[in-house]
C-alpha cells in the first residue's frame, strides 16, 4: 500500500494553523484574564429596576441616611431592602374617595404605579439583585459597618447614582486585599453611612486607624473559615 | 512486684480486647476486608434496578434543594416585604420557647428559627428543670417539612365514600357538620369512644370533659404502645389513678436499675442524663455508683459501674433477694485485696480454660452472690441516697415492689417521684382490651382515634385492623395518612407540635404552652381544636382553648402582661400543677422468694423476648423520618431496620449466626422471623426485638408497598400481646436465609492492618480506669497510652505552623474541645443535632451498607471483655481539627486548610474530590458525597425525579430544614465537623456588635454540646487558660486519640471512670489497679538515663525509647520475627511506656 503523502499545496496551511494556535492562545488569555476577571464582569452591572428610584435624589440631593430605608445593616448579615411601607410613608397613594394625603409626595407619578400596587395588592415589588455574591460566601453587614467600614467601601458613591450599578470587583482577590490592610476603609462609626465624609486637613489616617483598631479589636483574617462554611 | 515476670505475663495474658463487634473478634474475612480497604467501597458504584429507583426516592424525601444556573449572573429577584412586622429581621436567627411532647416526652424546648422557618430545637436552659432534648426532638424539624404528612395534595381531610369504599377529598368544614351532628345523635354517648396515646396536655383533657359533658358515657381510651399499660396499672395499684414517674438523681449515691433503662428509652431519660451526669464527675466528690442488672443490652447497662445480665424471669427474684438483706439491714461486701482479687481472677480463667461452661457457671453463681451482696450494702450505706428503678417489662407487681424498697430507702418522693397524669381526671377510663371486646360486641358506633396507630400497635390478638371495620363512624386524627387512617372512614392530618397551639405539664409539674411558630404547613389541626368543635365548646381555636386553659390554672384571668411572660420564657414560676397523690398503698409484695438463677443454658422453647421500643422509631411514629431511621442505634449500631439481637451464645445454641434468620413462635402458632445479630454480653437465652418496624403505610422513607417503596425493617406485632406486651417467653427455631443488615459499626474503622493490631491499640483510643485506680495513680490516663514524641514547642528543632501563629496573634482564640467519656451515655442525641444544624443529609439502606453513611459525628462503641460478659465504652468521634492535620497536607488544591483559629476547615468550592484526605486522616472522620444527597431532585443539577410540579414543589418543601447558614454540599465534596463554624461566626459577630469585646467562654456552644443532655462536651477557647474547656483538658483524665502520630488533636477526651466496688471488677480492672505503673517522663525532662527502671523490661522499653525515631522499623521488624518478636512487642505495648 501506498504511502499517504499531504501534497505540497498544503504546506502553506501550516501557516494558517500556527495562527490558529496562536489565535486560540490570544482568545483563551482574553477569556481567562480579561473576560471573565470580575472587573469585565461586574463592575458596572447596572439593570433596570421595576421603579427608576434615584439614589442620587433620595441620599445625594434629600440627604436621607442609608438607614432610613436599609434600616437591618447595623443588626443582621443582610442589608435589608426596604419593604413597600417604607415608600408609602412619604408616596402614599390617593385613597379609596381618590384624596391624596397632604405630605403625600409625587402621589399620583405613574413611576410609582409599581410601588402603590404592591402596596394594595399585598404582592412585594419585585427589585433585582444588584450586589450579589455567591451562596457560598457568607458575608455580613453588620460586622463590617460595626468596624467602621463605610458602604462607599465597597458600594461606591450611590448617593450620586440615578440608577444604581455595582461599584466594585466583589470578588475574593477584592475583599482579601482589605482583610490583609483595613486601615484606609476605616472611619469612625458615625460616619460610616455619611457616604462624602471627608475627614479634615489635620487628619492622620494611619494614626486613627491604628488606633481604631486597638480600641474595636479589628483583626480582620483572611482564613477561609470567616467567609465559607 | 517482687516477682516482675509473673505479672509481666499475666498482664500479657489479661491484655484488655476490646473489639467493635463480633465479627471483629472472631476475624471474621469480611471484616478483615474492611480494615484493608482503603474506602470501604469502590467510589463509581451507582444503586441500579430496583435499587436505583428506592434510592432515588429517598433522595427526594430526605432533602432537596433548589439552585440556580446561569451564566454571568443569575439575576436574582428581591421580594422584600410590603409591610414588615415590628422588630422583624430578615435573615437572622431568633428563639422563641415552646413546650410540647414528643414520643411520651415532654420537651422544654427553644426553637430556633430563621425567616418564620423552625430549624432547629434546642434545650431551654433557662427552665427550671433545666430542660434537655434527646434525638427525637431535634429530629421533629424534618417531620414538620415532612411532605408525606399531607392528605391529598394540599393536606384536607379525606373521606371514604359509604358506597364503593372510594377514599376522596373532604373539606374540614364537612367535616365539622358531620361531628357535631354525630356528637347530637349519640345521646349519651354510650356507644362513642375517644382513643389516644397518654397524653400531658391539659386542654385536649379540658375538652375531652367538655366531649364528655355532652356525652356522659362516652369512653376515654389512653392506649401506651411502648408498655401497653403497665404503668397504669401500678398507678391504679398505688394510688388507684394514672400516674407517671420521674426521677431526680442529685445527689444521688447509689442506683440499681433493674431491666431499666432510665438513661435510654424510658420516659424523661434526657432529664434523667442530665440529672444522673451530675453526679458522675470524678472531680467533684464522690461518684454516684450504678449497678444494672438486665437481660438486653441497654444504653444505662452500657454507662454502669457494674452490669449483670441475667434473664428478665430472674430478676424479680434479685429484687425480693436485695429487699431482704436492705430490711435487714445487714449486707456484707466482700473485703479481699485487690490483689487476692486479682489472684482469684486469674484462677477463676484458668478454671473456665480447663472446666468449661461448668466452671463458668461456678464464677457467674458466685458473682451473682457478690453482685447482690455489694447493692444491698450500697443501697444501706446510701438509704435516701439510694434508689432502685424497675422497668415495666418486669410487671406491675416489681414496680411496686421497687417502690416499697424505695419507700424502706427514703429515696421515694425524693429521688422516684410520681405524678397524676393529666387525663387521671377523665372519667370512664377503658382498657384496650375493653375496648376490643365492645367493638367486637356491636357496642361502638364512633370511634375517634387520636394520633394513635392502633393498627401497627396494638396486640395482635385484639385485631384492631378488622375490628376498626366494625365500627360505623372511625374518625382518625394523624399525623400521617397510616394503617389505622386507612381503615378508618375520616383521615384528619394532625397540626405537628411546631405548628400548633397546645400544651403540657412536665415532670417538674410547670404547665407550659406550645405555641407554633409557623401556620400549618399541610392544613393540620391539634388534637384539642378537633375535639372541642365536636364537643361545640364556644372557643374553638387552639390558641383561645390554650389560653382559656391558662387563664383556670391561674384561678381566673391571667393577665395579658403574665401571658406574655409564660410564652416568652416557656414558664411561669406560679403556674404550676400540683402533684398531691398521697402516701403509696404498697399492700404486701408476692415477688417469688426463689433464689435468682444465672444458669447458661439455654432451652430452645422458652427463649426470652423483651419487645424494646426502638430507639430511632420509638413506636414506629418516627418511620418517616430519614435521620432518626439512618441513625445508628446505639448498641446495635444498625440503621434501617430491626433484628433479634442475642449473645453469641444463643445463637450459637440455635446454630445461627449474625445475619441468618430466627424464627420467633408463640403458642399459638404466630411467627416472626428476625435477622440475628449477635452481641456480647446479653444474657444467654434472651432475644430482644424492637418493635415499630415493618410498617406498611408510612411515606417515601419509611415504606409504602403501594406506591413501590420498600417497607424498612421487619414488624413484631404479631407476636406481641396484650399480656405480654414487653417481655414473653416463647419458641425459637432457627432459619437459614440470609438477611442483610445495614449496620455502621465496622465502617471508618481506624485502619490499622489486621485485628491484633487494632486490638493492640484499641486500649489507647479508649481509656478508662476505675475512681480505686484514678485514686491509687491519678495520671493512669496518661500510663494507659502510648508513647507520645515530643516535637515542636516542646522542644524539638521542628516548630509547627500553628505554633507560630499562636505566638504571631497571640489575640485571637484558639478553638478546641474536650469530650467526658465518663458523662457520655451514647444517647445519639448530637448525631441528630449535628445534622439538623449542618444540613447532613441522609443516604439510605443500601448506602449505608457501602459504608456511605454522612453523619459528621460517630459514636464508636467497643466491647471489652469475651463473648458472655463484656463491657462497653462508647466514645462520640468527629473531626478532632488535628494541629499538624494529615488531611492538609495531602490535598493538591488546598480544599483543606488550617484556620488561625485552629480549626481544620474545609473550602467546598475548592474541593476535587481526591478523597486523599479521607485516605491519610487516622480518624475517619472524613465524609465524602459520592452523590448529589441534597440536590437530585433540585433544580439545575442531577437528575430531576419528580418531574410533575405538584411533586416537585412537595417535595421542595423538604429543603425547607436546610440551614441558610451551612452551604449544602454538593456531589464530589469532602465534608466533615467544622466545630460548627457558623455559630463561631455568629458570635464573633455579634461580640463586634457589642464594640468589638472579646468572646467571652460560653458565647460559643457547638451543636452538639447544646444537645447533650448529660454535659459532656465542652467547647472553647484553649488559649484562655480560665475557659471551662481549658479547665477540662488539664485534667488527668484528659488524653488526645492517636497523640503518637503527633496529629495534635484539639478534641481531647476525658478517660471514662467507673466507680466498681473492687470485688466486682473485672480482671482487667483489677490488673490495672494492681499493677499499672506511673508513667515515666524521663527521656526529655532533663534526667539521666539511670532514672529509668531497673528491671528487665525497664531496660526494654528504655530500648525503645532510644529508638523511638525508628519505630516504624521496629515494627516492620517484630512482623518478620514472628510469634516471639510480636509477643515481646505486645509486651511492650502493654506496660507503661517511658
Amino acid at each position: 500500500m501506498k504511502r499517504f503523502l499531504f501534497p505540497r499545496w498544503v504546506n502553506p496551511f501550516l501557516g494558517v494553523l500556527g495562527l490558529a494556535a496562536l489565535g486560540g492562545g490570544v482568545y483563551a488569555a482574553a477569556m481567562g484574564g480579561l473576560i471573565t476577571d470580575p472587573q469585565t464582569l461586574n463592575v458596572g452591572y447596572q439593570p433596570t429596576q421595576p421603579v427608576p428610584f434615584s439614589h442620587a435624589i433620595h441620599a445625594g440631593q434629600l440627604k436621607m441616611d442609608c438607614r432610613y430605608c436599609h434600616n437591618t445593616v447595623f443588626d443582621a448579615a443582610h442589608a435589608a431592602v426596604p419593604p413597600t411601607a417604607t415608600c408609602i410613608n412619604c408616596h402614599s397613594p390617593a385613597n379609596d374617595q381618590g384624596q391624596t394625603a397632604l405630605g403625600a409626595v409625587h402621589a399620583e407619578s405613574a413611576k410609582l404605579a409599581p410601588i402603590h400596587e404592591s402596596w394594595e395588592t399585598g404582592r412585594s415589588v419585585a427589585w433585582k439583585r444588584i450586589h450579589n455574591l455567591p451562596e457560598y460566601v457568607y458575608f455580613n453587614h453588620s460586622a463590617h459597618v460595626h468596624a467602621g467600614v463605610s458602604c462607599v467601601s465597597c458600594h461606591g458613591r450611590i448617593d450620586q447614582m440615578e440608577v444604581v450599578y455595582q461599584a466594585e470587583q466583589l470578588s475574593m482577590a477584592w475583599c482579601i486585599t482589605c482583610h490583609r490592610n483595613p486601615d484606609e476603609h476605616l472611619r469612625p462609626q458615625e460616619f460610616v453611612t455619611k457616604l462624602d465624609w471627608k475627614p479634615g486637613e489635620d487628619w492622620d489616617q494611619a494614626a486613627f486607624a491604628k488606633a481604631h483598631r486597638e480600641e474595636f479589636n479589628i483583626n480582620p483574617q483572611v482564613h477561609c473559615a470567616v467567609c465559607h462554611r | 512486684m517482687s516477682n516482675a515476670t509473673t505479672t509481666t505475663d499475666s498482664a500479657v495474658a489479661s491484655r484488655p480486647r476490646y473489639f467493635r463487634s463480633m465479627s471483629e473478634l472472631s476475624g471474621d474475612p469480611q471484616m478483615t476486608d474492611y480494615l484493608e480497604r482503603e474506602f470501604p467501597v469502590a467510589a463509581s458504584e451507582f444503586p441500579e434496578g430496583v435499587s436505583r429507583r428506592r434510592w432515588l426516592q429517598l433522595m427526594g424525601a430526605s432533602l432537596a434543594m433548589a439552585g440556580v444556573a446561569g451564566c454571568r449572573y443569575p439575576e436574582e429577584i428581591i421580594s422584600p416585604f410590603v409591610l414588615r412586622p415590628e422588630g422583624y429581621i430578615p435573615g437572622e436567627t431568633y428563639e422563641a420557647a415552646s413546650n410540647f411532647e414528643i414520643a411520651g416526652d415532654v420537651i422544654h424546648a427553644l426553637i430556633e428559627c430563621v425567616d418564620g422557618r423552625p430549624l432547629r430545637v434546642a434545650a431551654n436552659t433557662s427552665h427550671p428543670i433545666g430542660g434537655a432534648t434527646g434525638a427525637y426532638a431535634h429530629a421533629t424539624v424534618l417531620t414538620l417539612y415532612d411532605p408525606d404528612r399531607a392528605r391529598g395534595e394540599t393536606g384536607v381531610p379525606i373521606k371514604r365514600e359509604a358506597e364503593g369504599g372510594r377514599r376522596l377529598e373532604s373539606t374540614w368544614d364537612a367535616f365539622d357538620r358531620f361531628a357535631s351532628g354525630l356528637v347530637r345523635s349519640s345521646g349519651d354517648g354510650k356507644d362513642f369512644a375517644v382513643l389516644m396515646g397518654p397524653s400531658a396536655s391539659p386542654t385536649l383533657v379540658r375538652s375531652l370533659q367538655s366531649l364528655q359533658e355532652q356525652l356522659p358515657s362516652a369512653e376515654v381510651v389512653v392506649y401506651d404502645p411502648i408498655d401497653g399499660g403497665a404503668m397504669h396499672v401500678v398507678g391504679e395499684k398505688l394510688f388507684g389513678k394514672p400516674v407517671t414517674q420521674a426521677f431526680d438523681f442529685t445527689g444521688v449515691e447509689t442506683v440499681v436499675a433493674l431491666q431499666a433503662d432510665f438513661l435510654g428509652t424510658f420516659p424523661g431519660s434526657a432529664d434523667n442524663g442530665r440529672t444522673f451526669g451530675c453526679t458522675r464527675d470524678p472531680n467533684a466528690g464522690p461518684m454516684s455508683r450504678l449497678y444494672v442488672v438486665e437481660g438486653d443490652y441497654s444504653a444505662t447497662g452500657a454507662a454502669a459501674d457494674v452490669r449483670l445480665a441475667l434473664r428478665p424471669s430472674q430478676i424479680p427474684s434479685v429484687l425480693a433477694e436485695l429487699t431482704r438483706r436492705v430490711q435487714a439491714g445487714d449486707s456484707k461486701p466482700s473485703d479481699a485485696t485487690p490483689e487476692a482479687l486479682l489472684e482469684m481472677r486469674i484462677a477463676d480463667e484458668e478454671r473456665i480454660a480447663e472446666g468449661g461452661d461448668a466452671a463458668r457457671q461456678e464464677v457467674i453463681d458466685r458473682d451473682l452472690e457478690t453482685f447482690i451482696a455489694s447493692a444491698a450494702a450500697d443501697l444501706i450505706a446510701a438509704g435516701e441516697h439510694g434508689v432502685v428503678i424497675v422497668g415495666t417489662a418486669l410487671g406491675a407487681d416489681a414496680v411496686v415492689a421497687g417502690v416499697a424498697l424505695n419507700q424502706a430507702l427514703g429515696s421515694y418522693g425524693k429521688i422516684q417521684k410520681f405524678r397524676p397524669t393529666a387525663y387521671a381526671e377523665l372519667k370512664n377510663l377503658q382498657t384496650m382490651s375493653g375496648l376490643a371486646s365492645r367493638i367486637s360486641k356491636g357496642d361502638i358506633n364512633a370511634l375517634v382515634v387520636l394520633d394513635a396507630n392502633v393498627v401497627h400497635t396494638a396486640p395482635s390478638e385484639l385485631a384492631l385492623v378488622d375490628l376498626i371495620d366494625r365500627v360505623e363512624h372511625s374518625i382518625y386524627l394523624g399525623m400521617y395518612d397510616d394503617e389505622t387512617a386507612a381503615k378508618c372512614v375520616w383521615s384528619l392530618p394532625l397540626a405537628h407540635p411546631l405548628e400548633s397551639w397546645s400544651d403540657c405539664v412536665g415532670v417538674g409539674g410547670h404547665y407550659g404552652v406550645c405555641q407554633p411558630q409557623i401556620l400549618p404547613l399541610l392544613g393540620g389541626r391539634t388534637m384539642a381544636e378537633v375535639i372541642a368543635t365536636m364537643a361545640g365548646m364556644e372557643v374553638n381555636d387552639g390558641q383561645g382553648l390554650v389560653q382559656e386553659t391558662a387563664n383556670e390554672l391561674a384561678g381566673g384571668t391571667l393577665p395579658a402582661g403574665e401571658w406574655k411572660k409564660l410564652l416568652y420564657d416557656g414558664y411561669h414560676s406560679e403556674l404550676t400543677v400540683e402533684a398531691s397523690l398521697g402516701p403509696p398503698n404498697l399492700g404486701e409484695s408476692d415477688l417469688a422468694g426463689e433464689v435468682a438463677s444465672a444458669t447458661l443454658e439455654i432451652d430452645k422453647d422458652a427463649i426470652e423476648v423483651l419487645f424494646l421500643q426502638s430507639e430511632a422509631l420509638y413506636d414506629g411514629r418516627f418511620a418517616n423520618n430519614g435521620w432518626l431511621q439512618e441513625m445508628p442505634q446505639s448498641l446495635t449500631k444498625l440503621t434501617w431496620g430491626n433484628a433479634a439481637v442475642m449473645s453469641p451464645r444463643t445463637a450459637k445454641s440455635f446454630g445461627v449466626k449474625h445475619g441468618l434468620m430466627l424464627a420467633l413462635r408463640r403458642d399459638d402458632g404466630t411467627t416472626v422471623e428476625l435477622p440475628v445479630y449477635e452481641m456480647p454480653g446479653m444474657a444467654p437465652g434472651v432475644v430482644t426485638a424492637t418493635i415499630g418496624y415493618g410498617r406498611s403505610r408510612v411515606g417515601m422513607v419509611g415504606g409504602l408497598p403501594e406506591e413501590e417503596v420498600e417497607v424498612v425493617g421487619i414488624n413484631v406485632a404479631p407476636i406481641r400481646h396484650a399480656d405480654s406486651m414487653q417481655f414473653a417467653i416463647m419458641e425459637g427455631r432457627p432459619r437459614f436465609n440470609e438477611y442483610e443488615l445495614a449496620t455502621t459499626q465496622d465502617h471508618w474503622a481506624i485502619d490499622e492492618l489486621g485485628r491484633d493490631e487494632t486490638e493492640d491499640r484499641s486500649y489507647s483510643l479508649i481509656r478508662e480506669g476505675t475512681t480505686a485506680l484514678l485514686d491509687k495513680l491519678p495520671d493512669f490516663t496518661e500510663a494507659l497510652g502510648p508513647h507520645v514524641p515530643k516535637v515542636g514547642q516542646d522542644g524539638s528543632l521542628w516548630e509547627e505552623p500553628i505554633s507560630a501563629i499562636e505566638e504571631a496573634k497571640p489575640h485571637l482564640p484558639q478553638w478546641g474541645m474536650s469530650i467526658d467519656l465518663t458523662k457520655c451515655t451514647g444517647c445519639n442525641a448530637c448525631v441528630i443535632a449535628c445534622q439538623a444544624e449542618n444540613n447532613v443529609p441522609i443516604v439510605g439502606k443500601e448506602q449505608v451498607i457501602n459504608s456511605r453513611e454522612m453523619h459528621w459525628i460517630r459514636i464508636d462503641r467497643y466491647f471489652q471483655g469475651d463473648e458472655d460478659d463484656a463491657e462497653v465504652v462508647q466514645l462520640p468521634l468527629s473531626c478532632v481539627h488535628c494541629e499538624t492535620a494529615p488531611c492538609e497536607q495531602v490535598c493538591p488544591v488546598a480544599a483543606t486548610v488550617h484556620t488561625d483559629e485552629g480549626i481544620n476547615a474545609m473550602a467546598y468550592n475548592r474541593c476535587i474530590g481526591t478523597r486523599y484526605c479521607a485516605n491519610n486522616c487516622p480518624y475517619k472522620v472524613r465524609r465524602f458525597n459520592y452523590f448529589n444527597y441534597n440536590k437530585d431532585v433540585g433544580v439545575g443539577y442531577g437528575i430531576d425525579a419528580y418531574p410533575g410540579s405538584i411533586e416537585t414543589a412537595n417535595r421542595k418543601l423538604q429543603s425547607m430544614v436546610l440551614n441558610p447558614e451551612v452551604t449544602v454540599r454538593g456531589r464530589g465534596v469532602m465534608e466533615k465537623c467544622t466545630y460548627c463554624v457558623q455559630r463561631i461566626e455568629r458570635a464573633k459577630i455579634n461580640a463586634r456588635k457589642e464594640g468589638g469585646r472579646p468572646i467571652k467562654d460560653g458565647d460559643i456552644v457547638t451543636a452538639c454540646q447544646n444537645a447533650c443532655p448529660c454535659n459532656a462536651v465542652e467547647f472553647g477557647n484553649i488559649a484562655d487558660p480560665e475557659s471551662r474547656v481549658s479547665k477540662a483538658k488539664k485534667d488527668k483524665r484528659s488524653y488526645g486519640m492517636l497523640t503518637q502520630l503527633n496529629t495534635k488533636p484539639r478534641t481531647t477526651y476525658l478517660a471514662r471512670i467507673r466507680n466498681t466496688p473492687p470485688a466486682l471488677m473485672t480482671r482487667v480492672q483489677l490488673d490495672r489497679l494492681v499493677n499499672l505503673e506511673a508513667p515515666h517522663h524521663g527521656h526529655h525532662d532533663g534526667h539521666g538515663h539511670d532514672e529509668h527502671g531497673h528491671d528487665e523490661r525497664g531496660h526494654d522499653e528504655h530500648g525503645h525509647d532510644d529508638h523511638h525515631d525508628d519505630h516504624e522499623h521496629d515494627e516492620h521488624h517484630d512482623h518478620e520475627h514472628g510469634d516471639d518478636a510480636k509477643h515481646a512487642r505486645l509486651r511492650r505495648r502493654q506496660l507503661p511506656i517511658v
